[in-house]
């Protein structure tokens, strides 16, 4: 009967040792997550770009659409103006808190859209432009060095804690500078849907941007030649800018008074 | 033995498949960071802001468009006995061209005006066109980074219809001569205007302010919830308000307006619109519900679904259905739109209208020749700088 108890002791003992070990683990990986959400971040001001868009379908054809993209992250606001194509020109897109509101410019009229549709029926999701906010949405699960090209990453899955998330569970690759340079975006069910890579960065300052960004869709697939291939979208950005926007730039009279 | 073979087979295919799948995981072996320089930097900065507050100095942009067509259609459909089986022919041909002028000396003042000339030869028996008059012109001004000022001639809109828009009581707003103040910033938007007319001037008995219009609009979100209150007055006939709301529910974007007129004389008269729409992909849908004037109410209903680029070739297909339950008439009508070479756009489709003669569709029959049943072949050539 002692030794049981005894037995007992010794487990529990370990158990809450490893317990805390993991728990502790678990708030490394968390810190991970929200440095890297910092990394992308710009809370003292705005950040602005052009972003050309290249969408391939596979075994398809290829699509072009460039657009200028303000965020404000301190107020949680983004607007996205189209460029080109010409029949989509003056089109918007403007986030205020958790309201996104679509402007069409032939119509002159505004629609509210959920935040999880697609971008110009690209890849890309509405709340792509939002700012990272892994470390608030999702909570950590496990992670484990891994390497990838050439650099050393931390390889992090997260699980959903918010249910207007667009996607329940992610794999985040962050490198050594806390930049990260990799996502895949599973469902619940643990099927994944795409895969984000953002092989290039730019420095402006200390701050850091992408330069580029390619998006696999593993829900828009064909068998070409014996080979899977899926919707790569391309997105590079140039021309980035953290210069402060006045505030009527987050605004629909904003958005109709560009669009004469 | 067959069953093993063929799971066999099946499990190398699609380890096969899997391996041949496409990675991005290469490119990391090559990539590599950029960092800007504060030169580089600061011409950026300029750049994008000049994009995205478009400060792009002066504008001029023109464009011209004509459509030829033809119809072919009967006055009475097939079911009526005075139906005559024999096609009655139109022929149709419309320009017209707009010429703008768009200058920003700065992020804050900027000016506009567009100018619009017409042929219609068929109608008015000449192939002349008319002189360029002016559609709209304006300037605007931005106070304080806080108040938008727009001072001219141009046209706004109220309401949140895409069928039936009871809730635009600026409608007239084009041919006035407004003072706008907006507020971007202030709750979720607003605006504040006076509108002058012609007519006011015209008959010079009534005081001035008497005739002039007065409104005011405000937007709010509540709850994920837009809601907006707007309020029109012209003294010398009577107040008109406009509720909106507008929430997506279940992906569907769902809204409602309801308009008030009230006036001293008359019970107040009410109008109520509710609505949806939802895309998916390039198909889209939406469909509203009207009724105008409680007291001796008319109800409408309408539905319409498009979709864009069908088996990815540039040919969009439509169809409108418009019904008054109240009188039994209505409209179908059914079409593709064909963007079949730069500039040219093809427009194919029928049109039904139904109803007794004295309904409200059959009396507002816009078809040539007031035709029942039509087919129509547009063509228009487009183009622009």
């Amino acid at each position: 009967m002692k030794l049981s108890k005894f037995i007992l002791f010794i487990v529990c003992f370990l158990s809450l040792i490893l317990s805390g070990a993991a728990s502790q683990d678990l708030h490394e990986i968390q810190s991970i997550v929200a440095k890297a959400d910092e990394m992308l971040t710009y809370l003292d001001t705005d950040f602005t770009a052009l972003y050309r868009i290249e969408t391939q379908t596979p075994g398809g054809g290829i699509s072009i659409t460039r657009a200028t993209v303000s965020r404000r992250d301190r107020t949680n606001q983004f607007l996205v103006l189209i460029l080109e194509p010409v029949s989509d020109k003056g089109k918007g897109y403007l986030k205020i808190g958790d309201n996104l509101w679509l402007y069409d410019p032939v119509g002159k009229t505004f629609m509210f859209s959920n935040a999880t549709e697609r971008f110009q029926n690209t890849s890309i999701r509405n709340s792509d432009f939002d700012r990272s906010n892994y470390s608030v949405n999702y909570k950590p699960i496990k992670a484990e060095k891994v390497i990838l090209g050439k650099y050393n990453c931390t390889l992090v899955e997260l699980q959903a804690i918010k249910s207007n998330v667009t996607f329940p569970k992610v794999k985040l690759w962050i490198d050594e500078t806390f930049l990260i340079r990799k996502v895949e975006d599973y469902s619940l069910s643990g099927q994944l849907l795409r895969t984000t890579a953002v092989p290039s960065y730019q420095k402006i300052g200390n701050r850091w941007v992408p330069a580029s960004i390619i998006i696999l869709d593993h829900l828009k697939s064909k068998n070409v030649q014996g080979k899977v291939e899926y919707e790569k979208t391309t997105i590079t950005i140039t021309q980035p800018s953290l210069e402060k926007l006045p505030d009527y730039v987050y605004s629909k009279e904003y958005l109709e008074k560009i669009n004469k | 033995m067959k069953r093993y073979i063929f799971l066999l087979i099946s499990l190398v295919m699609a380890i096969f498949i899997t391996a041949q799948d496409e990675t991005l995981d290469d490119i990391f072996n090559e990539s590599s960071d950029i960092v800007i320089t504060d030169n580089q930097n600061n011409q950026t900065n300029q750049n994008v802001q000049n994009v995205v507050q478009r400060n792009v100095g002066i504008t001029i942009t023109g464009s011209i468009t004509t459509i030829g067509g033809i119809t072919a259609g009967y006055t009475y459909l097939p079911w009526d006995e005075r139906f005559v089986p024999q096609l009655d022919f139109n022929v149709g041909l419309t320009a017209s061209s707009v010429l703008s002028l768009e200058a920003h000396p700065d992020t804050y003042f900027s000016y506009y005006a567009s100018f619009g000339a017409k042929m219609d030869p068929l109608s008015s028996e000449n192939v002349q066109w008319t002189n360029f008059s002016l559609s709209s012109i304006y300037c605007e001004y931005i106070w304080l980074d806080s108040v938008f000022w727009k001072v001219g001639k141009f046209a706004f809109t109220w309401g949140q219809g895409r069928i039936f828009n009871p809730g635009n009581l600026v409608s007239d707003s084009s041919s006035n001569y407004t003072v706008m103040a907006s507020l971007p910033t202030l709750f979720s938007g607003g605006q504040i205007f006076i509108e002058l007319s012609d007519s006011q001037f015209s008959s010079p008995m009534l005081p001035l302010y008497t005739t002039t219009i007065y409104g005011a609009k405000f937007d709010f979100i509540i709850w994920n919830t837009y809601l907006g209150l707007a309020g029109r007055w012209k003294p010398s006939e009577n107040l008109q308000m406009l509720f909106s709301a507008k929430r997506t529910v279940f992906g569907f974007d769902i809204h409602a307006d309801s308009t008030i007129k009230l006036s001293s004389e008359t019970d107040p008269v009410i109008t109520m619109l509710i609505g949806f729409y939802k895309q998916w992909g390039d198909f889209h849908v939406y469909g509203e519900y009207e009724c105008t004037d409680f007291s001796n109410p008319q109800h409408d209903t309408g539905l319409a679904f498009g979709y864009n680029n069908i088996f990815g070739v540039p040919v969009d297909p439509v169809f409108k259905w418009l019904h008054r339950w109240s009188d039994g008439s209505g409209t179908i009508t059914a079409g593709i739109k064909w963007d079949a070479w730069n500039h040219v756009k093809i427009e194919s489709g029928i049109s039904l209208v139904y109803g007794n003669d004295t309904s409200s569709y059959v009396m507002n029959n816009s078809n040539p020749s007031g035709q029942r049943l039509m087919a129509a072949l547009l063509v228009t050539l487009s183009g622009g700088f």
